[in-house]
Order: structure tokens, then C-alpha cells, then sequence
């Protein structure tokens, strides 16, 4: 739905009065007995609900319109499990599901790696905790302090906050504005060994098998059992080119 | 084989590696009669003789102290024990 689309679905369903308390619960009532109208009239009446709610999530990094539709389910959801004989308005009721579909859509959307939701939650309570602690008293609280606080233990806090840490691309650039700047896998590329290196470990281990040389039969053997080490190992073919 | 926190080398993820009992236990049924720290002290024994062996190809003098303390060491006996292995993986 691009933004024109959205903006006259808008005056659309502005014009959906909003209900009185009566007819809310007359057409719950008729919903619930079946009544498909009474049903479409609850949803286009609410929508506007679900609009609003969605746009307060719409700065998470996804697609507003599918956050959209997920907050409609949310609200048909809603409407399906109200009960008018417990005297709440619908509204009340609704806000919370259409804020969970809102989130749960967030959470299995905004990245790669699935995090389940009681951890995504428990992590925003920590950065919340922090940032009140940080500015308040001016300091960083500790893991044991924040356990405390928030009455979980210092594991969950620990492993939510490796959980939801930021993730690398592996082709990602290390810094966006350095034309020079290289990628995570020319990293690791780097870190294999340069010929120079893998000389100096061939010539250190032509040094250590001149030096096993010294070791009597028994010290071998005991070494080679306590290291699992096959008899033939210490036999001058297994370290070719070395003298 | 891995260096635990406690500074001891671990053998036990390696099925082929031996603990110093079954090792004394293997040599005395060879005729080499030891118990466990006899065992310990001679693997102790062969890794200072190649430390100092090392050091003198380096051009250092070990002292046979100082030897020993390296021989001791997990993460000694570790990196000695991966590079010989690693080269005969690579041959």
C-alpha cells in the first residue's frame, strides 16, 4: 500500500462513526451469535485503533504497511475473544492484542536471527533500567544490580544481552564511509597465515623433532600414551623435508 | 586436550590420550614397573630436555628451573603437542 493508497484508505474509514457504548455491545453481541455485519461493522469501526497503534511501531525497522495488516489481525483477533457481559469497552480489550501482534511482528521480523519475544522484552527492560540509571545517578549499573532490580537472574541478563547484540554481515564493509575500508570476510581472509609464517613454523618444527631426538625410548613412549600419539609419529617420514 | 582454568592439561576428550594411572599401569604390565607420578615425572623429564633443546637452537641458555616450569606448563605441552600433530595432518 503506498502512501496515497494508505491516505485515501484513511478518509475511508474516517468516515466509520465511531460506536456508542450501546451499539458496541449490541453488536458484539450479534457478532458473537454469529452475525458476519455485525463483525465487519465492529472491525471498520475499530480500525482506526489499529491504525493509530501501528503507527507507533512504525519506526522499528519494518514495513508499515505489513505491520498494518498484522495489527488488523490483532484487532479481528480481539473482536473474535471479546466478551461485551464483562462491561469493558472494546477499545481496552483491543489495545493489548493489536500491541502484541504489533510486537511479536517486530520481533520475528527486524532480523536474521529469531530472538524469542520474552528475551526481546526482558533486553528492553534492561536498556530502559540502564538509561534511567545512567541518567539519574550517572553511572552504569552492574549485572548483579540489575538482577536485583529487575528480579531475574543474572544468566537471563546476561544471555539476553548476548542474544539480541548487533549483528555482523560477513560482507558487511567495516566502515561505511572508508572507501578502503573491508569487509569481515577479508578479515578472516587476513588471518591465514603469510608464507614467511608458515616458513618460521616449519623451521620450528624441524627444531622440535631435532630436539625429540633426545627424548630416551621410555620418555617417548610415556609421552606418546599420555597424548595419544600413534609409534610411527615420531619417525622421520612423518615431518617431510625436515633434516 | 585442552588447558583448564586450573592450569592442568586434560587429555579426556581425546579417547586415545592415556591419564598417568593407566599409563604406569600399561608400562609396568611391559615390564617398566612406575606409578602415576613416575609417570608424570618422566613426561616432565622429556618435555624439559626438548625445551632446553629448543632454547639452544634459539641461541638461549634455559636453565634446567626454568625448564621444568615451561615443560610444566598446559599451554607448553598444549601448543607442543597441536604443532606436532598439526604437521603430521598437513604431510
Amino acid at each position: 500500500m503506498n502512501s496515497l493508497n494508505y491516505n485515501s484508505f484513511r478518509d475511508e474509514i474516517s468516515h466509520n462513526p465511531l460506536l456508542t457504548r450501546e451499539q458496541e455491545v449490541d453488536l458484539s453481541r450479534r457478532a458473537k451469535k454469529g452475525d458476519r455485519q455485525a463483525r465487519q461493522k465492529l472491525i471498520a469501526s475499530n480500525y482506526r485503533l489499529a491504525i493509530s497503534i501501528a503507527s507507533k511501531y512504525s519506526k522499528r525497522g519494518v514495513n508499515f504497511d505489513d505491520l498494518l495488516q498484522e495489527s488488523s489481525i490483532g484487532l479481528i483477533k480481539a473482536i473474535d475473544r471479546f466478551n461485551p457481559e464483562l462491561g469493558n469497552k472494546l477499545s481496552t480489550y483491543a489495545c493489548w492484542w493489536i500491541k502484541q501482534a504489533c510486537m511479536q511482528f517486530i520481533n520475528e521480523n527486524i532480523s536474521t536471527v529469531k530472538v524469542p519475544t520474552h528475551s526481546r522484552l526482558l533486553n528492553s527492560k534492561i536498556k530502559q533500567t540502564v538509561t534511567d540509571i545512567q541518567r539519574r545517578f550517572g553511572y552504569t549499573p552492574t549485572t548483579s544490580e540489575l538482577s536485583e532490580i529487575l528480579s531475574v537472574t543474572e544468566d537471563a541478563i546476561e544471555h539476553s544481552n548476548q542474544a539480541n547484540s548487533r549483528y555482523l554481515s560477513i560482507n558487511g564493509s567495516s566502515n561505511s564511509d572508508d572507501d578502503n575500508s573491508y569487509s569481515l570476510e577479508n578479515k578472516i581472509d587476513s588471518l591465514e597465515l603469510t608464507p614467511q609464517e608458515v616458513f618460521e613454523n616449519k623451521e620450528l618444527v624441524g627444531i622440535i623433532k631435532r630436539n625429540l631426538n633426545l627424548l630416551s625410548p621410555r620418555e617417548e613412549k610415556v609421552i606418546r600414551l599420555r597424548f595419544g600419539i600413534e609409534e610411527s609419529f615420531f619417525d622421520n617420514e612423518n615431518f617431510p623435508g625436515v633434516q | 586436550m585442552t588447558a583448564s582454568r586450573n592450569k592442568y592439561v586434560s587429555v579426556n576428550s581425546d579417547s586415545s590420550a592415556k591419564n598417568y594411572t593407566e599409563i604406569a599401569k600399561i608400562m609396568s604390565d611391559d615390564g617398566d614397573k612406575m606409578n602415576h607420578a613416575t609417570a608424570r615425572n618422566i613426561i616432565i623429564r622429556g618435555f624439559s630436555k626438548i625445551v632446553t633443546g629448543v632454547g639452544k637452537d634459539y641461541g638461549k641458555i634455559v636453565t634446567k628451573e626454568k625448564a621444568e616450569i615451561i615443560a610444566k606448563s598446559p599451554d607448553f605441552q598444549n601448543a607442543l603437542i597441536t604443532i606436532l600433530k598439526g604437521n603430521r595432518n598437513d604431510s
